[in-house]
């Protein structure tokens, strides 16, 4: 396992990383982020907006956010 | 786990998607749980990377969609499903099932080496701050791989003036390969053509480095990005 990215000192990752891993996760994932996170929505208001059931925003973003996480490790780790 | 009603919510949470009960709620079992505290912690770092973010990386990128190839460098179990898939594809558009019977030879048919449209460059991920941008294409080849690529400073963004870059390319079993150097000039664009005798579910990933210096750009899929998906 990579190291984990553990505080606010090791948030210093480029942001084109960032994007990077983003754009490698699925579409679905990067929506709910969209949604949640850029568009600041809430649970239900994404649910809506997404056509899908609030509980599924919830695994969603919980899935989303460990790829995503996962993604990152692994772009830094190549070093 | 499944038993726990609250332990998915935790992006939800870190994301401020919850509404207000069911927020109290959270945080009164997290004092209680200490999984779901773990489970917090494990991710909690990741909402203010993507903070501040243009909408724009929140779509798909744009060397994903047209490629009829299924991407280059997947780890092993994506690139099979993948070829699953183009090769159910490509036996339904007439193929036959001659096809079938040996999976080397359909790479073949299905990624002829010289029609077709290219493969889509791609973007090299910066792993350090840097005035260097590159994409990369793999094509595959009869004698292993072909590697395109394209390297240049930023616009406005130079390091200083013929500094030297190199290309390395790690294989999965374990060996580092040189794909060559060069010298790089604010304005230039360098574009060369490397190859490797390995296929590209063979490349774990490529880099470009500084001679005896760290790597400043990469191009690699997480192994397990694609399972920790589901």
């Amino acid at each position: 396992m990579p190291q984990p990215i553990g505080d606010a000192s090791e948030l210093a990752v480029n942001r084109r990383l960032v994007v990077a891993a983003l754009g490698q996760l699925t579409q679905e994932h990067r929506d709910v982020l969209r949604e949640c996170c850029f568009l600041g929505s809430s649970v239900a208001q994404a649910a809506h907006a997404l056509g899908i059931a609030p509980g599924t925003v919830k695994s969603r973003t919980y899935y989303a956010l460990r790829a995503l996480r996962l993604a990152i490790e692994e772009l830094r780790d190549v070093e | 786990m499944t038993a726990d009603p609250y332990a998915r919510l935790d992006a939800a949470y870190l994301l401020g998607a919850l509404d207000a009960d069911e927020r109290l709620a959270y945080e009164a079992h997290l004092a209680i749980c200490r999984r779901c505290r773990a489970d917090l912690a494990e991710i909690s770092a990741i909402p203010s990377l993507l903070a501040g973010l243009d909408e724009s990386a929140f779509a798909a990128p744009p060397e994903v969609a047209p490629t009829p190839v299924p991407d280059t460098l997947l780890p092993r179990l994506l690139q099979a499903a993948g070829r699953e898939r183009a090769r159910r594809r490509w036996l339904t558009t007439g193929l036959g099932l001659l096809a079938a019977a040996c999976a080397i030879a359909l790479i073949v048919i299905v990624v002829p080496a010289n029609s077709g449209p290219k493969p889509a460059p791609r973007a090299m991920a910066a792993l350090v701050a840097t005035p260097v941008d590159a994409t990369i294409a793999l094509l595959p080849r009869s004698w292993g791989t072909e590697i395109d690529l394209t390297c240049w400073y930023q616009h406005g963004a130079a390091g200083p003036p013929g500094d030297r870059y190199e290309l390395v390319a790690h294989g999965s079993d374990g060996a580092t390969y040189d794909l060559g150097s060069w010298r790089l000039a604010p304005g230039q664009r360098v574009i060369f053509t490397s190859g490797i005798a390995l296929t590209e579910t063979q490349i774990k990933n490529l880099q470009i480095t500084q001679p005896n210096g760290p790597a400043i750009l990469a191009l690699g899929v997480p192994r397990l990005l694609r399972a920790a998906d589901r």
